[in-house]
C-alpha cells in the first residue's frame, strides 16, 4: 500500500511540475497577449495578465493601416501568403527530389553533395547579402515576388534535404525491390511508393520552408524596394522603429504567429517523428 | 573505373571556362577599381550626410530617392559625392539597405546626366548662396558644434537614409539648370568638365558658418578593351597544350596543370599589357583634369584651400604610393592662388612661378596646362608600368588561386562528368536543388570571401583586413579575442541549457507518469513556434526595466528591480541568454522525444531483470542511443547558436560598448555601422573557418554523420 501511496505521489509531483514549467514557458506570451488587448497603458505595469481595459483597438489599427489610399497590411499579408505558399512548394519538391537520390543511388560526388549542403549552414548570413544582392539584380529579380521565394526555398533547402533523406533511408528497399520486379520505373517508384511512405517527413519539410518564408525580414527587406512589396515582418519592424508602439507591435506579433503556431499544431505528431527518425536507425 | 579521355575533356573545358569567368570577373572588378554599386552608395551616403548637415533645421537640401530600374548612369559610369571637413573626408553615413539609388536632382533639369549632375551642384550652390548670411567664416570656427552636429546627424541619417528610402520627396532646394558649365564657375561653386569626367566641389555653408567642402564627380568608365578576344585566345592555348599533353602522355591531371600554366602565363601577359595601357590613360586625365582644377580654384581663405587641397588627394586617388604627393605641394598652391588678383586664371596663363617650375621638371605637363598640382602626376613612363603592375599582380593572383583551386578538383570532376554522362536519371533529380544553391548560396558566399579582400573602396588590400583582425593595434576598439571568448561563453551555455532543459522535459514526457502527454507537449512547443524576431523583441520588452514584467516580479518577491540593459556586462549577457535558452531547448525535446520514443522497451525490461538502478538504466541505455540523434542537432544548434544574429542584435544590440556582440553582430556592426564591408566579410569568413573546424573535429570524434553516408 505505501508503494502505491509513493507512485500517486511521484505522478502528483511530475505532472505539478511540468504544468508549472509549461505555465512559466508560456508567461511571455500571456504577456503579448495582454499587451496586445491593452487600451491605456496604466495597466500595463502590473503583472496581473489580464488587460485593465480590454479593447480590439490595436488589431484595428494594424489591420487597416494604410498609405496613401493602399490598404498596405492587407498587401503585405497577400505577399506573405503567396511568397510563402509558393516556398513550401519549390522546398519540398527540390528537397524530396534530391533527398531521395541521396538516399537510394550511389553516384560520384554524391558525398560531397551532401556535405556542401551541411557546410553551407555555416556561411554567415551577413557575408552573403550584398552579394546576394548583385546575383539577384544580374538575374533581373530584384523587387519580385519570384526572388524571395528562390532564396528562401534554397536557405531551408539544406536542413530539409538531411531530415528527409535520414527518413528515406529507414524505409525498407524493399518495397521498390519488388515494385522494380513488377516493371515499375524510377520514377514511378519515387512517386508511388517514397512520397506517401514519407508524408511525415514531409509534412515537417513543408513546415520548415514555410516557416523560413514567413518568419524572414531581413532579406524581404532589403531585395522589395516598393514599400507595398514588403512581407509582414516588415510590418511588424514598423512598430518598433524609432517610437516604439509595444501594443501595436503586440497586436501584429500575434496575428503574425498565429499561421505558423496553427501549422505547428496540426504538424507537431509529425514533427517527433520526422525529425529524428533518419539518424536514430542504426 | 578510371574517367576516360573524353570525361576528362569535358570536366577541362568546364573547369577552363569557370576559371576563364572567374578571371575575367575579377580582372574587371579590380581595373574598374570601384564597383558601380558601391559609387551608388557612396554617392548616397554622403548625400545623406550633405543632406542632413544642410537641412538640420529644415528639409533636406538633396534628397536621395530610391527608384526601382533607374540607373543613374549608363552602365559602367559612376557617380561620387564626397564631404570634406578640415580637409579630412567624412565618412559615409550607414547604409545597411542596399537598393537601386538615384540621387534625385530635382525633378525639373533635363538632358544628359553629367548636365544634370551640373544643376545639382548649381542648385545647391544658389541654395548656399542664399542661405549663408556672411562670407564664409575662418576655418577656425566651425570647431567643435560642427563637429557635434556631425555626429549627432552621423546617427539620424541612418534613420533618413531608410525613410528617404521610401521615396519621400523632399528635395525641393535644387533649382532647374543653371547655364552653361563654365557659368557656374564663380564665388562659391567649382563645377567644370573635363573629358572623360564632370567635377564639381562646393563650401558648405550653415548659418554662415564654414563647414567644409562637398564634391561631385562623374567618373565615365574607360570603355574596357572587348575582353572576349583575350578569354577566346587564353581558351584556345588551354585546350590546345591540353590536347597535346594528353595524346603525349596519356595523363588527365599532368595535361590539366601544363594546360593551366599555358593559360595563366597569357593571361598574365594580357594583363599586365591591359593594365599598363590603362594606368597611362588613367595618368593622362588626372593630369588635365588637376590642370583645370588649379586653374579654377577661387582662394577663400587659405585653409578652404587647403581643405580643396585635400579633397583633391581623394578625389583623384592615387593608384601608388608614389603618386600620391598632391597634398605636399598644398601650400605652393595656396599661396599661388592668394597671390591672384581675383583668383581667377584663365587655363592658358598659369602663374609664372608655378610655370617656371614645371618648364624645368616636366615638359609634358606643361604642354597640357601646368600646374604644381601636375608636378607629381606624370613622372615617367617607370611610374605607368609600376602602376600596372600593382593592379595586375592581385588580379593574376587571383587566377592563379583559381586555377590552383581548379586542379584540385580536377580528377573529382571528371569522374562526375563520367557519372552524368552513364546515369544522367539519377544527377535529374538532384540537379534543381543544387543549382539553386550553387547560384543563391555558393556564389554569393564566394564572392562575400572575396570581398574580404578589399577595402572600403573597393581596392585589392590582400590580406589587410585579416592581419587587422588577428592582430588589433593597441588603439583599436574592439577586440576578436574578447568578442569571440563571448562567443563561446553564449554557444556553449546556449547549448548546454537547451540540451539539459530539452532532455529533462523529454525524459518526463515520454515516462509512463504523465497525463496529458499531448497536451504538454503542444505547449511546450510553443516557443519554437514563434518567429525568433517577436521572441526577442518580446523579451527585450521584458527585460525594459520601468514596466517590464521581470522587474515587476522581482519587485513582487521584495527583490530590488535590475536595470538589466545597463552599464553591466552579466545582466545584459543574461537577458539574451534567457530569450534564446527559452528559444531553443524546444528543438533539443522534440529531437530527444523521437529518439527516446525509438528506444525498444524490452531493452529497459532486460535492464529491470538485471536489477539496474534508474541512473544505470539512463546512464548505460538511454545516452548511447541517443546518441546517434543528439550529436548532429547539438552540432546544428552549436552552428546556428553561433550565427545567433537576430537575438543578440534586438535585445542587447551589443550593450553595454559592444560587449556582448558576438562574432556575427561584431561583424554586422563593422558593415552597417562602421561601413566597412572588408573587415566584415572577413570576420565572416573567420566566423566559417572557426564552424568548419568545429564540426570537422565533433565530427570526427562523435561520428556524428558517419550513417549518413553509408
Amino acid at each position: 500500500m505505501k508503494h502505491r501511496g509513493r507512485e500517486i505521489l511521484a505522478i502528483v509531483g511530475t505532472n505539478l511540475f511540468l504544468a508549472v514549467f509549461t505555465l512559466l514557458t508560456l508567461t511571455p506570451l500571456f504577456y503579448v497577449l495582454k499587451l496586445a488587448f491593452s487600451g491605456d497603458r496604466k495597466g500595463l505595469a502590473t503583472l496581473s495578465l489580464l488587460p485593465s481595459s480590454p479593447t480590439l483597438d490595436n488589431f484595428v489599427t494594424v489591420v487597416t493601416r494604410s498609405e496613401r489610399g493602399e490598404w498596405v497590411f492587407g498587401h503585405h499579408l497577400l505577399n506573405s501568403i503567396v511568397i510563402s505558399a509558393a516556398t513550401t512548394v519549390l522546398g519540398i519538391v527540390l528537397a524530396c527530389t534530391a533527398a531521395y537520390a541521396f538516399s537510394r543511388f550511389k553516384f560520384p560526388g554524391r558525398k560531397a553533395g551532401l556535405l556542401s549542403f551541411l557546410v553551407s549552414q555555416m556561411f554567415p548570413g551577413i557575408l552573403m547579402m550584398i552579394p546576394l544582392y548583385v546575383v539577384m539584380q544580374k538575374l533581373g529579380l530584384l523587387n519580385r515576388q519570384m526572388g524571395l521565394i528562390l532564396v528562401y526555398s534554397t536557405t531551408a533547402i539544406p536542413f530539409c534535404v538531411w531530415m528527409l533523406k535520414g527518413y528515406f533511408d529507414t524505409i525498407p528497399k524493399d518495397l521498390e525491390e519488388s515494385a522494380v520486379i513488377d516493371g515499375a520505373g524510377k520514377f514511378l517508384i519515387f512517386w508511388k511508393i517514397m512520397l506517401p511512405l514519407a508524408a511525415p517527413a514531409i509534412a515537417v519539410t513543408a513546415l520548415f520552408s514555410f516557416m523560413t518564408a514567413w518568419n524572414e525580414f531581413l532579406l524581404a527587406y532589403t531585395f522589395m524596394t516598393d514599400p507595398l512589396a514588403y512581407t509582414l515582418p516588415v510590418e511588424i519592424q514598423k512598430y518598433v522603429g524609432e517610437e516604439i508602439q509595444w501594443e501595436l507591435f503586440a497586436a501584429a506579433s500575434v496575428i503574425v504567429s498565429i499561421p505558423v503556431m496553427a501549422l505547428f499544431f496540426a504538424l507537431q505528431k509529425n514533427l517527433v517523428g520526422g525529425l529524428t527518425a533518419g539518424s536514430v536507425k542504426g | 573505373m578510371r574517367p576516360s579521355l573524353h570525361h576528362c575533356l569535358v570536366a577541362a573545358l568546364v573547369l577552363a571556362i569557370a576559371a576563364a569567368l572567374a578571371g575575367l570577373g575579377v580582372q574587371r572588378y579590380v581595373s574598374t577599381g570601384q564597383e558601380h554599386r558601391s559609387e551608388e552608395f557612396r554617392a548616397l551616403a554622403a548625400a545623406m550626410q550633405l543632406a542632413s548637415l544642410l537641412g538640420s533645421d529644415e528639409k533636406a537640401a538633396v534628397t536621395a530617392v530610391v527608384e526601382r530600374e533607374r540607373p543613374l548612369l549608363e552602365e559602367g559610369g559612376a557617380l561620387r559625392l564626397l564631404f570634406v571637413r578640415r580637409g579630412q573626408v567624412v565618412p559615409g553615413l550607414n547604409v545597411s539597405r542596399p537598393a537601386s539609388v538615384t540621387v534625385s536632382m530635382g525633378g525639373q533639369a533635363e538632358g544628359t546626366d553629367d548636365e544634370r549632375l551640373v544643376t545639382l551642384c548649381a542648385g545647391l550652390d544658389r541654395r548656399l548662396a542664399g542661405e549663408a548670411a556672411g562670407p564664409s567664416g575662418p576655418a577656425g570656427e566651425k570647431d567643435s558644434r560642427a563637429g557635434a552636429e556631425a555626429g549627432q546627424d552621423g546617427g539620424r541619417g541612418t534613420e533618413a537614409g531608410q525613410d528617404g528610402g521610401r521615396g519621400t520627396e523632399a528635395g525641393a532646394a535644387v533649382g532647374p539648370a543653371g547655364g552653361s558649365i563654365l557659368d557656374r564657375v564663380d564665388r562659391r561653386a567649382l563645377v567644370w568638365r573635363q573629358g572623360e569626367r564632370v567635377v564639381g566641389a562646393w563650401p558648405v555653408v550653415v548659418s554662415g558658418r564654414f563647414l567644409g567642402l562637398a564634391a561631385a564627380e562623374v567618373i565615365r568608365a574607360v570603355p574596357a578593351p572587348s575582353a572576349l578576344p583575350a578569354a577566346a585566345g587564353i581558351l584556345a592555348a588551354f585546350l590546345a597544350v591540353f590536347l597535346g599533353m594528353m595524346a603525349w602522355l596519356k595523363k588527365p591531371l599532368v595535361a590539366f596543370v601544363s594546360a593551366s600554366v599555358a593559360a595563366l602565363l597569357l593571361s598574365a601577359l594580357l594583363v599586365a599589357r591591359d593594365e599598363s595601357a590603362k594606368a597611362d590613360a588613367f595618368l593622362a586625365a588626372r593630369d588635365s583634369a588637376a590642370t583645370l582644377f588649379v586653374n579654377r580654384v577661387l582662394p577663400v581663405n587659405p585653409a578652404a584651400i587647403a581643405d580643396l587641397d585635400a579633397l583633391w588627394t581623394d578625389v583623384f586617388r592615387a593608384p601608388a604610393e608614389g603618386l600620391d604627393v598632391v597634398s605636399a605641394k598644398a601650400p605652393a598652391l595656396g599661396e599661388s592662388g592668394l597671390a591672384g588678383p581675383t583668383g581667377f586664371r584663365p587655363e592658358a596663363s598659369p602663374p609664372a612661378g608655378a610655370s617656371a617650375t614645371v618648364d624645368q621638371s616636366l615638359p609634358r605637363a606643361q604642354s597640357r596646362g601646368p600646374s604644381t598640382m601636375c608636378l607629381a602626376c606624370i613622372e615617367s613612363a617607370s611610374v605607368a608600368s609600376s602602376v600596372a603592375l600593382d593592379r595586375a599582380f592581385p588580379t593574376l593572383l587571383v587566377l592563379f588561386l583559381v586555377l590552383a583551386v581548379c586542379s584540385v578538383v580536377f580528377l573529382p570532376l571528371s569522374e562526375l562528368v563520367q557519372g552524368m554522362v552513364t546515369m544522367p536519371g539519377t544527377y535529374a533529380y538532384v540537379a534543381p536543388a543544387m543549382a539553386g544553391m550553387v547560384v543563391l548560396v555558393l556564389v554569393p558566399f564566394l564572392m562575400g570571401v572575396g570581398l574580404g579582400f578589399f577595402n572600403t573602396d573597393y581596392e585589392f588590400v590582400g590580406m589587410e583586413n585579416f592581419r587587422d583582425i588577428l592582430f588589433p593595434s593597441a588603439e583599436s576598439d574592439t577586440n576578436f579575442y574578447f568578442t569571440l571568448g563571448v562567443t563561446v561563453l553564449w554557444t556553449v551555455s546556449n547549448v548546454v541549457l537547451h540540451v539539459v532543459i530539452g532532455l529533462f522535459l523529454a525524459l518526463i514526457l515520454v515516462g509512463q507518469r504523465v497525463r496529458l502527454r499531448g497536451l504538454f507537449r503542444v505547449l511546450l512547443i510553443v516557443p519554437w513556434a514563434v518567429p525568433n524576431y517577436i521572441t526577442a523583441l518580446v523579451w527585450k520588452w521584458m527585460f525594459t526595466s520601468q514596466m517590464g514584467a521581470i522587474n515587476l516580479m522581482l519587485e513582487a518577491v521584495g527583490i530590488e528591480p535590475v536595470s538589466w540593459f545597463g552599464p553591466s556586462f552579466w545582466t545584459n549577457f543574461f537577458a539574451a541568454l534567457a530569450t534564446n535558452t527559452w528559444l531553443g531547448f524546444p528543438f533539443m525535446m522534440v529531437v530527444s522525444m523521437g529518439a527516446l520514443q525509438s528506444i525498444p522497451t524490452e531493452m529497459y525490461e532486460a535492464a529491470d531483470m538485471d536489477g539496474a538502478s534508474r541512473w544505470q538504466k539512463f546512464r548505460f541505455i538511454t545516452l548511447p542511443l541517443l546518441k546517434p540523434a543528439l550529436f548532429p542537432a547539438i552540432i546544428l544548434g552549436t552552428i546556428w547558436t553561433f550565427n545567433m544574429f537576430n537575438i543578440i542584435f534586438l535585445v542587447t544590440r551589443g550593450r553595454p560598448d559592444n560587449k556582448t556582440n558576438i562574432l556575427i553582430t561584431e561583424a554586422y556592426r563593422f558593415f552597417a555601422e562602421l561601413n566597412q564591408y572588408g573587415v566584415a566579410a572577413a570576420y565572416c569568413v573567420l566566423i566559417f573557418v572557426i564552424l568548419l573546424l568545429y564540426t570537422l573535429v565533433t565530427n570526427r570524434v562523435t561520428r556524428a554523420t558517419q550513417g549518413a553516408f553509408e
